[in-house]
């Protein structure tokens, strides 16, 4: 057991190390992530109270976004390199890489998210920093980063990959995103914890014990 | 329930609807029936015409 | 000699098996004699008119949907063990299926919806986990077509199959949390007693036997198919690539 979290942590490590000197990943979603609001604003043209209405809207669709570049950079940057051979042909189990890659993007969201929260609060005039937004995004974000890392798996393996990612993801972590749509929403009404969290954790647990047997399935071929 | 609405669920405007729904439902249903009853034979010739040619006389004559 | 086992396989005459053309014949006449009691013996509804005949057969392809995405789920779940082609067909058939009638299903029920809901759609839970669950089985189906390798594609196409039935349970219940003009269940454990009348009931079950043939026939028909499209890939692949003449 130790043995495997420790297998784990290298994998995070490496991913972890490789950011930080291209800092490519993170960099790129936080600009796309501030776009997305940015575009919001435009078509939605809040008037000033207003922004906290829309505001869990517009989080979780930045977010869902974003979400879906980091998880699908995460693996494409092992693939362009053949990185992700090298991996499978070390002793590391499919597991291990696995949630290695989904603890990394669960690292890079939460990251992004840090600093975007700030700014949408700020942008949208809405108090988005409290307890019970801080769990809905841990909660919707290990989730997000759980399924994502699966299909991103699958989705670069095939033709159009672009494309593939958000057609196979998004219908499944649908129930996810309206949960954290309306968590988000309850917290800025001052209501605290939701209903909707411990869906979001029976979500979050269900899938993080079928995805990394799915893909350990995946990468038998 | 209203009256009147009753009337207007019950109108016979209702009918092109109905139709509708049976005629594409139908024309779906055969149609992939159809669809796949021809690809089974055209697989089929085509599994033929390239199995090796010991195989031909039997089918030819 | 494994081409003889090719072609031993297949009757090129009637390649898809005497069961499968007698469950064809039964298929076409239980629907013939469904229209016959949904549209002659069958009563209008008193609140919802002539359009409720819709009813006896939206509601069966709805059913039936779940049937296919259930089979679905066990074919990808015991093809993921085996490795076995025969359940990956049965997977394959049942996706497409599965899509063809939610598909019917939604479209009959926007029909329905409009002359008496007043609009085309709502986005009610049912109506919203159906769509949701037609988005999941249509990806299902395109990452098959798009996988580098049929092998793989099966593989993918499996793994979205599980990952897919697993998550309708939870889209059931949030969609329903997060709304809630359906009719509530009107047969089956849910409903309420006496919701339906007992001719209707009655032909609704006639119906939905029906739907049932015909479904088992097209699944049939739709496995013999997909066997016959890997001996075709797996002939092409013996003749060195060549494109043969009636290859698509």
């Amino acid at each position: 057991m130790t043995q495997f979290l420790g297998t784990v942590a290298v994998l995070v490590w490496k991913d972890l190390k490789l950011e930080f000197r291209s800092r490519d990943i993170l960099v790129s979603v936080l600009v796309f992530g501030l776009l997305v609001a940015l575009l919001f604003s435009f078509a939605l043209k809040p008037s000033p109270g207003e922004g906290a209405r829309l505001a869990p809207a517009i989080l979780w669709v930045a977010l869902a976004f974003s979400g879906t570049i980091t998880v699908t950079r995460t693996f494409v940057r092992e693939q362009e390199q053949g990185g992700l051979e090298g991996l499978l042909l070390t002793p590391a189990s499919r597991d291990a890489i696995f949630l290695g890659k989904a603890l990394t993007s669960f690292l890079f969201m939460l990251a992004v998210e840090a600093v975007l929260l700030p700014a949408f609060s700020a942008l949208l005039a809405a108090p988005l920093l409290s307890a019970g937004i801080a769990v809905t995004a841990v909660l919707a974000t290990l989730g997000f980063a759980t399924l994502g890392t699966l299909f991103s798996a699958i989705a670069v393996q095939t033709r159009s990959r672009e494309i593939m990612l958000p057609v196979l993801f998004f219908p499944i972590i649908l129930p996810l995103l309206i949960g954290a749509v309306e968590s988000s929403a309850h917290a800025l009404s001052g209501g605290g914890f939701s209903r909707w969290l411990p869906l979001m954790g029976v979500f979050d647990a269900l899938f993080l014990v079928l995805c990394p047997w799915a893909f350990g399935a995946i990468m038998e071929e | 329930m209203d009256f009147t609405l009753l009337q207007s669920q019950a109108a016979p405007e209702n009918m092109p609807y109905l139709a509708a729904a049976f005629v594409l439902t139908g024309a779906v249903l055969l149609g992939y029936a159809l669809f796949m009853a021809w690809r089974a034979n055209s697989l089929a010739r085509e599994i033929r015409a390239s199995s090796p040619s010991t195989e031909l006389p039997r089918s030819r004559e | 000699m494994s081409s003889d086992a090719v072609t031993a396989r297949i009757s090129p005459a009637k390649p898809l098996g005497q069961t499968t053309r007698w469950l064809g014949l039964l298929a076409l006449v239980l629907t013939l004699a469904d229209l016959y009691l949904i549209f002659l013996v069958a009563p209008a509804d008193a609140v919802l008119g002539q359009v409720q005949r819709i009813f006896y057969i939206h509601v069966p392809m709805a059913v039936l949907s779940f049937l296919a995405f259930f089979l679905v789920f066990v074919g990808s779940l015991v093809f993921l063990m085996r490795r076995t082609p025969r359940w990956d067909r049965l997977a394959h058939a049942a996706t497409e299926i599965g899509v063809v009638l939610v598909t019917l299903a939604l479209l009959t029920g926007i029909i329905w919806a409009r002359p008496v809901w007043g609009v085309w759609w709502t986005w009610e839970p049912r109506l919203t986990t159906t769509l949701i669950l037609w988005l999941i089985y249509v990806a299902c189906l395109m990452v098959r077509a798009y996988a580098p390798s049929r092998s793989r594609g099966a593989v993918y196409a499996a793994v979205v199959g599980i990952i897919g039935f697993a998550d309708v349970p939870i889209v059931y219940y949030s969609v329903q949390w997060w709304r809630s003009i359906h009719p509530a269940p009107v047969v089956g454990p849910l409903a309420e007693a006496g919701a339906l009348e007992p001719i209707m009931l009655a032909i609704f079950l006639f119906s939905l036997a029906a739907f049932l043939v015909v479904f088992l026939y097209l699944l049939l028909q739709r496995i013999a198919v997909r066997r016959l499209e890997d001996q075709a890939a797996g002939v092409r692949l013996a003749s060195g690539g060549q494109a043969s003449p009636g290859a698509p």
